[in-house]
């Protein structure tokens, strides 16, 4: 159910052949610089002539084969030395600073090396230094330290925005598109972008018709057309406040990095639990859910004629996930829930399928580099209601401290012709929070008494807000 | 003393290649053609030895002043007083020396059922094959199937056991002269009946009394009843040492399972097959009884301290790496300057 995609060049590296490695800034500057007597005859084109100078491609390049393993784009601020980027762009830099290093490139051709400040992976920002200064077309008012910023000039629904960037690493582009809203599907706001964005133009500007700094691109959905996100200028405002140009970047960024994902699993879990979770009825069963403008919910019904049983499902999962690295991404949850109903098979038959439901949906590994084997317990357990078999599996962390995975599943034991199978998977919160949120998801789990559902074949309710589910 | 005398020579694991009758002493051994038993082995003198009675009327074997003498359990000597049980090696031949006052051990009772050979076990074999594969098959028929399915089903199993007894058919007849087909295909299909019956009732058992462990290691079982099967295969197959075979097959059974336990840790970090129980059965199986949420929730808190523990904040493999790398770097530096223009790779996305 994940959509949404930060915008790195995805495998573009077969179908353009050998052609595309030639397209590089020479070429590219030929088709960008309008002829300078004609006078610019639209906005994009006035804005781009502006623009140009102070607009990067960040590569990052490995130190041993000095090959390019991601391209993404920047912007220097006002007059200063300062870059601001997708931390996605450069997050290889600051994981692993001895296998990697990173290059800018201006739209003229000319490179030079970066220099990585300051990191916010909560809204995928990145602040680098470079040896040449902006000549001011990007101006971002700061206030430095923790005051509050400056007020942008809010958007309005419609109003035209441009983003710049350098996409699939074929040459700068701008592209102009419309402002709508704010999407609230991860933890903090992003902007929708009506208007095309692609893999490579990650960390540009979206500036206004005026020049004003609207946000960072971002993402795009891929399920979509056009539907785009950039993160609001407001979090570069509050990134630029960290940095001063002649600071010294901290050696190693993994402890900024992990005290920011426990930060945002703190506000994650406050918010998952704010409120208990809503209870939905699967049969004779209650499950819990929580649905909430992160967590979406589809409802699946599995009843055809033919079959020998029936199977509601109802999924729940965050649709955003913090990116730390292209193996880790973490700051997730989702829950599962299965119910199976016998119509046709033997009760040992359906024991039989209600074993391969449950069966294989945990695993554990020796051979990652960010997370431990799993450790888990398994009991029986009655409550309420309801008895069930249940295993929980906890994963830490490598590199984060007190960052845990979890996993719950269940398996109802207390009907042979029934089988609800439930499962709830967090990724990336301290151990406290997972633990509450497991007993709270498993407190969730009942069924109504017997006698109340004897004789009473209720047809399962699931939910059915699944308008957006473009599957 | 009782004549007449019997020297037998042996294979090096004690079968008797040729057994001599004497009724007249003394015996001479040798490669010569004068002897009374001639040998063909190079390691032998032209008269090597002799069977004779000493002074005080015992048979003796005596060492004629060969090279290479007379050997028993590798202990040279002149001469020996001759024991039935012993075998004495000249050169490279062994020889064993017996007179009709050898008392033979007690006879073996047979407990090869002779008439059960041939169809009646070939077809018990069949019937237990029919009925474990068609259990099992419809056992794991959740979506109704035709009967054509179960018939493809049975047609596979049973055509494998065929083809495995067959090739220890072949096998037996090569060695022993016997082929015992039936005998072969029975063996095969008891083994797959108690694995059917052994994956099934184990994990009931498992489920009733909530252990875990019996559910998990899945593969030890397995091995050891593979080991069994091989065992009455090779037994069947005219092998004449069970106490030696009991012992190799012990011994490959037990580095099987240490060979499966390795690799499982090193993917897994867990011995076992198996992260948990995942068989289900119906409720009226189960014995064991239910713990509270409170109990479960305490026991998920003690898992912290284990996954704490596998925490390494800087693998000693990554830094290892790492130095490596900086050699490599340091040899490279120069080419960094020269920036290349190489084409961008795929980073995977995110959400």
């Amino acid at each position: 159910m994940k959509f949404r995609y930060l915008l790195l060049p995805l495998a573009i590296s077969l179908s353009f052949g050998s052609n595309a490695q030639v397209l590089k800034p020479q070429q590219g500057n030929t088709e960008q610089s309008p002829a300078p007597t004609q006078a610019p005859s639209s906005t994009a084109q006035q804005l781009y002539a502006d623009a140009q100078q102070d607009l990067l491609q960040l590569r990052v390049l490995t130190k041993s084969g000095n090959s390019q393993s991601s391209v993404g784009s920047g912007f220097l601020i006002g007059t200063s030395n300062l870059v601001v980027t997708n931390y996605h762009v450069i997050s290889q830099i600051a994981l692993e600073p001895d296998i990697y290093f990173g290059e800018y490139k201006d739209t003229k051709g000319k490179s030079g090396a970066i220099e990585l400040l300051a990191v916010d992976v909560l809204h995928d920002l990145a602040i680098v230094r470079v040896d040449v200064k902006g000549n001011g077309f990007f101006n971002v008012p700061f206030n430095a330290g923790n005051q509050a910023q400056p007020a942008l000039t809010p958007l309005q629904q419609g109003q035209h925005l441009y983003s710049l960037g350098n996409p699939l690493d074929l040459g700068f582009t701008i592209s102009e598109g419309t402002y709508n809203g704010e999407s609230h599907r991860g933890f903090s706001a992003q902007l929708m972008f009506t208007g095309p964005v692609n893999p490579g133009m990650s960390g540009g500007p979206n500036v206004t018709a005026g020049g004003e700094l609207a946000g960072v691109n971002v993402a795009h959905r891929r399920d979509g057309e056009l539907v785009s996100f950039l993160v609001p200028a407001i979090y570069v405002q509050q990134l630029l406040a960290k940095v001063s140009p002649d600071m010294t970047p901290p050696k190693d960024f993994n402890p900024t990095i992990g005290e920011q994902l426990l930060e945002h699993q703190a506000t994650m879990a406050d918010k998952l639990l704010e409120k208990p979770f809503s209870i939905k009825q699967l049969g004779p069963y209650q499950v819990p859910v929580r649905e909430s403008e992160q967590v979406r919910c589809w409802g699946n019904t599995d009843n055809s004629e033919k079959k020998a049983y029936s199977i509601d499902s109802i999924n729940c999962s965050m649709e955003s996930a913090i990116f730390v690295s292209g193996e880790l991404q973490t700051g997730h949850l989702s829950m599962h829930h299965k119910f199976a109903q016998n119509k046709k098979l033997n009760t040992m038959q359906f024991a039989k399928l209600a074993t391969n439901l449950y069966n294989g949906q945990v695993y554990s590994t020796a051979k990652s580099e960010t997370i431990t084997p799993a450790y888990c317990t398994e009991d029986f357990i009655a409550h309420k209601n309801i008895s069930m078999r249940a295993l929980v599996c906890a994963e830490a962390y490598h590199k984060f401290k007190e960052l845990y995975d979890f996993t719950l599943i269940t398996a109802s034991t207390d009907d042979s012709e029934k089988s609800l199978q439930s499962m709830i998977n967090i990724q990336g919160v301290s151990y406290a929070n997972g633990v509450k949120l497991i007993a709270e998801f498993l407190q969730g789990i009942d069924r109504a008494s017997v006698k109340e559902n004897a004789g009473q074949e209720k047809p399962a309710t699931t939910s059915t807000r699944s308008t957006e589910a473009a599957q | 003393m009782s004549l007449p005398v019997f020297v037998e020579l042996l294979t090096p694991d004690g079968e008797v290649i040729h057994r001599n009758k004497f009724t007249q002493l003394p015996i001479r051994i040798g490669r010569a053609y004068d002897n009374d038993i001639i040998l063909d082995d190079p390691h032998t003198a032209a008269h090597h030895a002799q069977i004779e009675l000493n002074q005080l009327d015992e048979l003796v074997i005596n060492d004629l002043g060969s090279r290479n003498g007379i050997a028993q359990d590798n202990q040279r000597n002149d001469f020996f007083v001759v024991d039935g049980d012993a075998v004495y090696r000249l050169g490279h031949t062994r020889l064993r020396i017996r007179t009709t006052a050898y008392a033979v051990t007690e006879e073996v009772s047979d407990s090869t059922n002779h008439g059960w050979e041939g169809w009646r076990p070939a077809l018990l074999g069949s019937v237990l094959l029919v009925t474990i594969g068609l259990l099992s098959t419809w056992l794991g028929d959740l979506q109704q199937g035709t009967l054509s399915k179960y018939l493809l089903e049975l047609v596979s199993v049973v055509g494998l056991a065929i083809g495995w007894a067959g090739v220890w058919a072949l096998f037996s007849r090569l060695f022993n002269g016997h082929a015992r087909f039936g005998r072969h295909l029975l063996i095969v299909s008891s083994g797959l009946t108690v694995l059917e019956l052994w994956e099934f009732f184990s994990g009931a058992i498992a489920y009733a009394f909530s252990l875990e462990s019996l559910a998990t290691f899945t593969s030890p079982p397995v091995i050891v009843i593979c080991a069994f099967v091989l065992y009455f295969h090779l037994l069947t197959a005219g092998n004449k040492r069970p106490q030696r075979l009991q012992y190799y097959l012990t011994g490959l059974a037990i580095l099987g399972i240490g060979i499966t336990m390795a690799k499982q840790y090193q993917t897994s970090n867990h011995l076992a097959d198996e992260l948990y129980l995942s068989n289900l059965y119906p409720p009226a199986l189960r014995i064991s009884s239910d713990k509270s949420l409170e109990t479960f929730t305490a026991n998920m808190n003690a898992l912290k301290a284990k996954v704490d523990e596998e925490r390494k904040e800087n693998p000693e493999k990554d830094t290892d790496k790492n130095a490596i790398e900086k050699m490599i770097d340091s040899d490279t530096g120069e080419d960094t300057a020269t920036s290349s223009e190489p084409t961008s790779s795929a980073v995977p996305p995110p959400t």
